[in-house]
C-alpha cells in the first residue's frame, strides 16, 4: 500500500508516532508496566530520603526530603487530590535535579534507582536491553511530571502551552 | 531416607495425620549435574554478557511488561546466545542449576527452615496426591512444592500451570470451602494475630513482628509507625516470620515456632550434609564482583561503571531493598503512580502533536 503524503499530513496515517503509543495506555498491561517502575522508584526515593536505605552514594535536596515527607502524609489522607499534588511535586523535586549528564550521575537519585533497579530484575544488565527499558519508562515518567508543570503553570497563568 | 515427592526437602509429615490420609513419598535423587553446574560468582555473567540466569528472577509482577518489552527481551537473548562465541557444548556448564531448592527469594540468606507439622494441618489422600495441605487456623491452602498459599478459587490454574502431571478439576477447590471453610482470597493478606508457623511455608529470620496482629517488618521504623497508627497494637518483638506469597509482594506476619534446633536434625544424616557441602549458592546470594581487567570488560560497561557502584552487595540485597522492603507503602504509592500515569497519558494524548515534541514526547 502506498501511501499519500496529503494523507500523512491530513493524519489520516500515521506511523510508529507517539500518539499511537500513547493510546496504549488504554492497555491495562502497558499501564501497569509504567506505574510498576514508577511505583519502585518513589519507593526507592523515599527510602533515601527516610534515611532508611544508605547503601547507595546517592544525595537528595532539602526540597526533595519536604516534597517527600508531604506525599507520605497524603497517602495517608483520603482526598486523592492532595495524593495527586504530593505525588507531582514530589516527582518534580526528583527530576528538577539536573544532574543527568555530569560526570557523578549516579549521585542523582533517579539513576541511582536504575541501576540497582535493572540489576535486580533479571540479575544482569545488558546495554539496550533491561536497563534501557526501565531507563524509558523513568524517563518517561520524569516528562510527564514536566508536562504537567508546564500545563499547570500555563493554566494557572492564562496562557497557550508555549507562549 | 524420606523425603517429600516432589523434592522440595520438606519434612515428611508424621504418621499421625487425620484418618485416612497418607503422603506419598520416595527416595531422594540427588543430580550430579545440577549440584556442580552453577557459577562460581557473577564475574563470569558480567564479563560475557550471558543471560542465562534470568530464571532466578521470575517475580509474578513481571506479567505486567508490555508485548514490546517481552519481543525486547526475547530478541536480545537470542542476540547474546549467537553473539556469544563460549555458548555451545559448554553452555550447559555455565548455565545456572536448575534446582528447586534454588528459587528466587530475597530473604534466601534468612530462611532458617521449613515449620513442623501442626495440629492445624490437615492433609487427605487426595490432598496429598496434589501436592497441597489446608491450615485450618489460617484457613488457606498451602502448595507443598511452591512453598506459596494459594486462593481456593486459583486452585486449579496454580496446578494445571506449574504441575502440569497432576490432574484436577476446575471444581477442586469447593469441596475444600465448604469443609475447612477457607478464606475464599487470603493471598496478599496476613492471619491477623500470631498463629503456629504455618506448614508448607518458609520460616525466615530477622524481622520484628507486631505482638498482637502479626504485622512484621525488618525496619523498626515501620512498626513504630505501626504501632502508632493501629491502637490495638502495643509491642513487637524478634520472631520468625512467614508470608503467603513468597515471590512478590511479599506480606510477612510472626509466627510462634521455636527456632529449629539441634536436637531435631539428625547429626547422621549423610544426605543432608552432602546437600548443604555440594549445592553451590544460588545465583541471588552471590556477591557482585566487580571486573578488574578493562579489557574483560564490555564497552558499556567500562563506560557507566555500574558494576563499581553496586559491588559487594547480592541481586537478593537488591531486590528486598528496592522492591520488598515495605510492601504496604509500596502498594500505597502504587495506587496513586497508576492514577498519575494514566491521567498524564490521557492528558499528553488529548493535546496537540506540537505540545508533546516541545515537552520531549519520549515514552519508550
Amino acid at each position: 500500500m502506498w501511501l499519500d503524503v496529503d494523507d500523512l499530513a491530513d493524519g489520516l496515517f500515521s506511523i510508529g508516532t507517539s500518539k499511537h503509543k500513547l493510546k496504549d495506555f488504554q492497555n491495562e498491561k502497558t499501564l501497569k508496566a509504567y506505574s510498576k517502575v514508577g511505583t519502585d522508584l518513589v519507593t526507592f526515593c523515599l527510602g533515601v530520603i527516610e534515611g532508611e536505605i544508605t547503601e547507595f552514594k546517592t544525595s537528595f535536596t532539602p526540597e526533595m526530603a519536604a516534597k517527600g515527607k508531604t506525599l507520605l502524609t497524603a497517602l495517608h489522607s483520603i482526598s486523592t487530590a492532595d495524593q495527586d499534588r504530593a505525588m507531582q511535586s514530589f516527582l518534580f523535586s526528583i527530576f528538577s535535579q539536573k544532574r543527568c549528564g555530569e560526570a557523578n550521575k549516579y549521585s542523582f537519585l533517579a539513576y541511582a534507582f536504575l541501576v540497582p533497579y535493572s540489576y535486580t530484575e533479571h540479575g544482569h544488565l545488558q546495554p539496550c536491553n533491561i536497563f534501557s527499558q526501565y531507563f524509558s519508562k523513568t524517563v518517561f515518567t520524569g516528562r510527564l511530571t514536566i508536562f504537567n508543570k508546564i500545563t499547570a503553570d500555563a493554566i494557572r497563568e492564562n496562557k497557550g502551552y508555549f507562549e | 531416607m524420606d523425603v517429600n515427592t516432589w523434592g522440595t526437602g520438606l519434612p515428611t509429615p508424621p504418621q499421625t495425620l487425620p484418618s485416612g490420609s497418607t503422603v506419598l513419598q520416595e527416595d531422594v535423587f540427588m543430580d550430579d549435574g545440577e549440584a556442580a553446574g552453577g557459577p562460581s560468582n557473577l564475574e563470569l555473567d558480567v564479563v560475557m554478557g550471558e543471560g542465562a540466569n534470568d530464571s532466578y528472577w521470575e517475580d509474578e509482577d513481571d506479567n505486567d511488561l508490555s508485548w514490546e518489552d517481552e519481543e525486547f527481551f526475547l530478541a536480545n537473548n537470542d542476540k547474546d546466545h549467537t553473539n556469544d562465541p563460549n555458548k555451545g557444548e559448554d553452555s550447559e556448564d555455565t548455565d545456572p542449576p536448575q534446582d528447586e531448592d534454588m528459587d528466587t527469594n530475597a530473604d534466601e540468606d534468612h530462611r532458617v527452615d521449613l515449620p513442623k507439622w501442626s495440629q492445624d494441618t490437615v492433609q487427605t489422600d487426595e490432598m496429598a496426591r496434589l501436592g497441597i495441605c489446608v491450615n485450618t487456623v489460617a484457613r488457606v491452602i498451602v502448595c507443598l512444592e511452591c512453598r506459596t498459599a494459594v486462593n481456593p478459587s486459583d486452585l486449579h490454574a496454580h496446578i494445571a500451570k506449574n504441575h502440569p502431571s497432576i490432574s484436577t478439576t476446575p471444581t477442586v477447590h469447593e469441596g475444600l470451602v465448604e469443609t475447612f471453610n477457607l478464606d475464599p482470597k487470603p493471598v496478599g493478606t496476613r492471619p491477623g494475630s500470631i498463629v503456629t508457623a504455618i506448614y508448607g511455608l518458609e520460616l525466615v529470620r530477622g524481622y520484628r513482628s507486631c505482638d498482637d496482629c502479626g504485622y512484621a517488618c525488618k525496619v523498626e521504623k515501620r512498626l513504630k509507625e505501626h504501632m502508632k497508627q493501629d491502637e490495638g497494637c502495643r509491642s513487637y518483638s524478634e520472631r520468625l516470620v512467614q508470608t503467603y506469597q513468597p515471590k512478590s509482594n511479599r506480606m510477612y506476619f510472626g509466627v510462634a515456632q521455636d527456632p529449629p534446633g539441634d536436637s531435631d536434625e539428625d547429626p547422621l544424616d549423610p544426605i543432608g550434609y552432602l546437600k548443604k557441602k555440594y549445592v553451590p549458592a544460588p545465583f541471588s546470594l552471590l556477591p557482585i564482583q566487580s571486573v578488574k581487567n578493562p579489557k574483560e570488560r564490555n564497552p558499556f560497561l567500562n563506560m557507566e561503571r555500574w558494576d563499581e557502584y553496586i559491588q559487594g552487595k547480592s541481586g537478593a540485597d537488591l531486590h528486598f531493598l528496592l522492591r520488598e522492603r515495605v510492601p504496604e507503602l509500596r502498594q500505597e504509592v502504587r495506587v496513586c503512580m497508576e492514577r498519575f500515569v494514566s491521567k498524564g497519558a490521557r492528558d499528553l494524548a488529548d493535546t496537540d502533536h506540537e505540545s508533546r515534541a516541545a515537552v520531549g514526547d519520549y515514552i519508550g
